[in-house]
């Protein structure tokens, strides 16, 4: 495939967990958390790449470090072919910009939205001191709301007017890709439709690139071009997203995608899901990390060899078997130690 | 039909704020069969916790019940007394939460909390609760229950505490158990595993589920029948199936087409402008009709009542066949 606007390789980004101190002064090493083990992921100029997966997988850690909020263990992460280190110059910042789930938490409450917009455009020197206030309302008009909300502080808006004032705060530095961390997640179900409507429309009309993080299965079906599966610090599947929900090749997809619940009364998911809970990413199972909640996992080859994403370009799966035959499904690991 | 097992009608819950009574509930009427499961879904603020909570006199200290009937297994429980409500909440009713983290005590073993019930109401000896109680967690799924017996909740996955609180809600016998929100904090994959187990439980044991939801695939999932709430009213009733494949309500058909659908993949989602009324001071009329579509000049005079549609169909719209044209140009949810 050509090189993608961003480049994810090799990325490792490790959290040292407390007691780390202690454990040093003891001659041991610290415990870390792998939250990001080994993240390779290509985004496309112009398309919204969904990413999903369960809580604790390490989602909103690989866009904290796509932003450069999160300084990598390992691996880098590159733009346009140029290398985005820990420390990034301001224009290689302003490129990348991030929207928060909680719109609540991530504006500040004692400035208006003319004071929260105004001092960034102002900061990265965006438009001439005298177009200021233009640039303002142009922001404000583009995310829906009037020049009336220049005034206003956060606790002003509704939950989906804020969220509209913290994308129109990411757009005021015109970046390029823009990361959308459960961006609807905390809004009311009539008003998420708008806010991923105004995603979709923003992206036409600037051009943007969009990575979605999401866990609702149906909004990223609706929104993406394609998708890719975290599970446990690692991507286990990446594919267009009619191809992903339609044929899914890794266990764990098709388990995500049976444990969807589906608006068509009795539509029930018959098939399993997804049996157990995740593991620790403190210590991740040896071999595939999904084994022990997989349904055709075969001894030893699962618990001892590391799959690795293999495929087309187009649409990766790291399971042993994501490409052939798979062997009759049987009792998870996880639920054969409860009997 | 036999006896309904919860018969509700016209149940009023109000806050007496220093800005004057708000209606969080205001007239709702449902009811739910032995062994059936009824979905109250709405969006926040649409007062489906109230409206759960009034069932079992579990209201915030300044909330009450300003009038209405609720009657459990025949006993009219607005009338009953503290001590009749408590014996009926540990026995025919029981109640799960959303975040079982703070329904449950955090510095007592599960297993303990778990046989509570089965050792002071039921009168089990100690080792007969204990048993009850490994039972129990079997019975919801709970792997290596001997060993989990001893943990604290804290040292359990929010699944796990999910069904610890299961264990406890069926650890009397109840009859009927209200779910409120119970799988919003969890995971898809965690959600699907307590959805399929609380379906089993209502199967097997035939316990009845009153199940509060915001998330409409949900109450598909798990619901035989559905009343919808907006701000504050049951607008719409139905059986699942009629509801949400043909909706009689605007307020239920905008919010099934902002929904998107796993199954049907539109170019656009549609949304309800504007937002849902200050409870205080609702709209006159419908309370809908500032954001509805359908919206005449009758819908903003006298309040509108619930008018049967035949069954346990219902819907408080004036113009509710303007709906079922609608449903009729562009269906609503894949394969209807
Ligand atoms: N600042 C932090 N310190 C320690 N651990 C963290 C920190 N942030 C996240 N983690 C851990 O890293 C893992 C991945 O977290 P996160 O990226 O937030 O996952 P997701 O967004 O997929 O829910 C989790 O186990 C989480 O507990
Ligand atoms: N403790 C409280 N004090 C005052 N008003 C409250 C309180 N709790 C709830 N309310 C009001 O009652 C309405 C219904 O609340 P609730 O039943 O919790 O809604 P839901 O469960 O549908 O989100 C809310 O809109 C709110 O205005
Ligand atoms: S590699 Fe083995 S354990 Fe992993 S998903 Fe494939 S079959 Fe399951
Ligand atoms: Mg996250
Ligand atoms: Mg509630």
């Amino acid at each position: 495939m050509p090189e993608g606007l961003l480049e994810v390789d090799g990325l490792h980004v490790q959290y040292e967990l407390r007691g780390g101190l202690a454990r040093r002064v003891r001659g041991l090493a610290p415990e870390v958390l792998r939250a990001v083990d080994g993240v390779d992921l290509s985004i496309a100029e112009g398309e919204t790449l969904g990413l999903v997966g369960e809580s604790g997988c390490g989602k909103s850690t690989l866009g904290r470090a796509i932003v450069g909020l999160e300084s990598p263990a390992a691996g880098s992460v590159r733009y346009r072919g140029e290398t985005l280190g820990a420390t990034r110059t301001r224009t290689q910042r302003r490129r990348v910009q991030m929207v928060f789930q909680d719109p609540y938490s991530s504006l500040n409450p004692r400035m208006t939205v003319r004071q929260t917009l105004a001092e960034l455009l102002r900061a990265h020197r965006m438009v001439p001191p005298a177009a200021i206030e233009a640039r303002c309302r142009e922001l404000l008009d583009l995310v829906g709301l009037g020049s009336r909300a220049l005034d206003a502080h956060p606790r002003q808006f509704s939950g989906g007017q804020r969220q509209r004032v913290a994308i129109a705060r990411a757009l005021a530095l015109e970046p390029e890709l823009l990361v959308a961390d459960e961006p609807v997640s905390a809004l009311d179900v009539s008003v998420q439709a708008t806010v991923l409507n105004l995603l979709d429309e923003l992206r036409e009309k600037l051009g943007l690139t969009v990575l979605l993080i999401a866990h609702n299965m149906a909004v990223v079906r609706h929104v993406s071009d394609r998708v890719a599966v975290m599970y446990l610090g690692r991507i286990v599947e990446t594919a267009p997203t009619g191809e992903l929900f339609t044929n899914p090749r890794h266990p764990y997809t098709k388990g995500l995608l049976t444990a969807v619940p589906r608006l068509v009364p009795g539509r029930a998911s018959v098939g399993a899901g997804v049996v157990g809970d995740p593991p620790s990413p403190v210590d991740p199972p040896s071999g595939c990390r999904f084994h022990p909640r997989c349904p055709i996992a075969q001894e030893p080859l699962c618990s001892t060899e590391d799959p690795g994403l293999t495929g087309r370009p187009e649409h990766l799966a790291a399971c042993h078997f994501a490409w052939r035959e798979p062997p009759p499904a049987h009792t998870p690991e996880v639920l054969q130690e409860a009997s | 039909m036999s006896r309904p097992l919860l018969r509700v009608e016209g149940l009023r819950v109000e806050f007496n704020l220093a800005r004057g009574v708000l209606r969080a509930v205001d007239g709702a009427s449902f009811d739910v069969q032995p062994g059936e499961a009824l979905g109250i879904v709405g969006e926040s603020g649409s007062g489906k916790t109230m409206a759960l909570r009034a069932l079992v006199g579990l209201l915030p200290r300044t909330a009450r019940i300003a009038s209405g009937t609720v009657e459990i297994d025949g006993v009219d429980v607005t009338a009953a007394g503290e001590d009749e409500r408590r014996e009926l909440r540990g026995r025919t009713v029981a109640m799960i939460f959303q975040e079982p983290k703070t329904a449950l005590n955090p510095v007592m073993r599960v297993g303990e909390q778990i046989a509570e019930t089965p050792l002071v109401r039921l009168g089990l000896s100690r080792r007969a609760a204990r048993t009850r109680a490994l039972d129990l967690m079997r019975l919801v799924g709970i792997p290596d229950p001997t060993r989990r017996v001893e943990a604290y909740p804290h040292e359990l996955s929010g699944g796990m505490r999910q069904r610890v609180m299961i264990a406890i809600a069926l650890s009397a016998d109840p009859k009927l158990i209200l779910c409120d929100e119970p799988t919003t904090a969890l995971d898809v994959t965690i959600q699907d595993q307590i959805l399929k187990l609380l379906g089993a439980l209502q199967r097997d044991l035939g316990v009845s589920l009153v199940f509060v939801s915001h998330d409409l695939a949900v109450i598909a999932q798990t619901c035989t029948k559905v009343a919808v709430m907006y701000a504050g009213q049951v607008v719409e009733t139905g059986t699942v199936d009629a509801v949400f494949r043909e909706p009689r309500h605007p307020y239920t058909l905008g919010l099934l087409r902002s929904v998107p659908d796993f199954d049907m993949v539109r170019e656009h989602l549609s949304s309800i402008p504007g937002s849902p009324p200050d409870l205080a001071s609702p709209p006159a009329g419908c309370r809908f009709h500032p954001r509805c579509p359908f919206v005449q000049d009758d819908c903003r005079g006298a309040p509108i009542p619930l008018i049967e549609l035949g069954g346990v169909r219902a819907t408080r719209c004036l113009y509710h066949e303007r709906c079922a044209e609608d449903v009729r140009r562009e269906p609503v949810i894949a394969g209807a």
